[in-house]
């Protein structure tokens, strides 16, 4: 999550066109809050809908729907775990698969963030290795998924990182992760 | 089971003794999951293919079973209902404190599609 200090004086209007410097959209998303004698903007780079612009996967596998900051090679994202998500079970708990799903498309998203940046159209990643993946608990159906993506070097195609995903402050799984992205 | 009959069906299993067997599957065009990966191009999202790993290692052992670890997972090949509509899925199982060690693959007469290795608790 990126946060912007503001002077108190700075008024909503004037930040209606924050631009992204990656992809040069207009960041649609904006929460304003005030707290501690500053003025806070939240950013949000892409949600619900806009998530299409960035992966290919469709309901009922969507499993991205917030897409919040970039810093260089880490992104931010983030799923709202519905009751009727694909990979809840019996006991309203997730798969744990499904997280796997969430971290690989997280990474996808990030590297869709980046064509939409040049131009290119919707990249489609295939999942190449999973590697030291750890289940410490599974998500509940409505708890928020938050996740932490690196991205390492890519080699022919072939791009190596890491992801660990948090509900209320707590790692519920981490992984390592070889993704292919089709050009 | 969350894909048994939706992502997958069982239609007959080699069970050479309480730890190891191979389950002989159909992965089934109709699944929902389908319209969503990837509309107009379906692909069998790996994540459903070690799901459908865990759920013969849960039938092998008769237990619930949660993945706790996934030491190494290699996607070999792209697998969809198309590809490879029958496959086998080997599993052989190892107790370990609290669970057990899996070790698995998926493949056809043709070529494999995942290789397997984590640990599964109870």
């Amino acid at each position: 999550m990126q946060l912007l200090s503001l002077s108190p004086l700075t008024s909503l209007s004037s930040l209606t066109s924050i631009i992204c410097k990656t992809c040069q959209s207009n960041i649609s998303t904006l929460t304003a809050f005030t707290g501690a004698g500053a003025f806070y903007v939240l950013i949000m780079l892409y949600q619900g809908e806009e998530i299409k612009k960035l992966i290919p996967q469709r309901d009922p596998i969507m499993m991205v729907d917030k897409f919040y900051s970039v810093d260089g090679d880490i992104a931010e994202t983030g799923l709202t775990l519905s009751a009727s998500n694909f990979f809840i079970e019996e006991d309203g708990k997730m798969a744990e698969p499904g997280l796997i799903e969430h971290i690989a498309q997280s990474a996808s998203a990030f590297a869709g963030h980046k064509a939409l940046a040049n131009s290119l159209p919707t990249p489609v990643g295939y999942i190449g290795e999973v590697k030291k993946f750890h289940c410490y608990d599974r998500p509940a159906a409505g708890a928020e998924l938050r996740t932490i993506i690196e991205m390492g070097a890519e080699v022919n195609g072939v791009t190596i990182l890491t992801g660990h995903t948090m509900v209320d402050g707590v790692k519920v799984a981490d992984t390592q992760m070889k993704i292919f992205i089709e050009k | 089971m969350l894909l048994q009959d939706r992502f997958y069906k069982v239609n007959g299993v080699d069970k050479s003794d309480e730890q190891n067997a191979v389950f002989h599957c159909t992965l089934l065009a109709d699944c929902d999951v389908y319209r969503g990966h990837f509309p107009g191009n379906p692909v069998s999202p790996g994540v459903c293919n070690i799901e459908m790993i865990k759920e013969c290692a849960m039938m092998l052992t008769g237990q619930r079973l949660v993945i706790k670890g996934i030491k190494q997972c290699r996607l070999t090949a792209v697998a969809s209902p198309a590809v490879c509509p029958e496959v086998d899925v080997t599993v052989a199982v190892a107790p370990v404190e609290g669970g057990y060690t899996v070790v698995a693959s998926i493949a056809d007469d043709k070529q494999k599609y995942m290789d397997y290795k984590g640990e599964m608790a109870l």
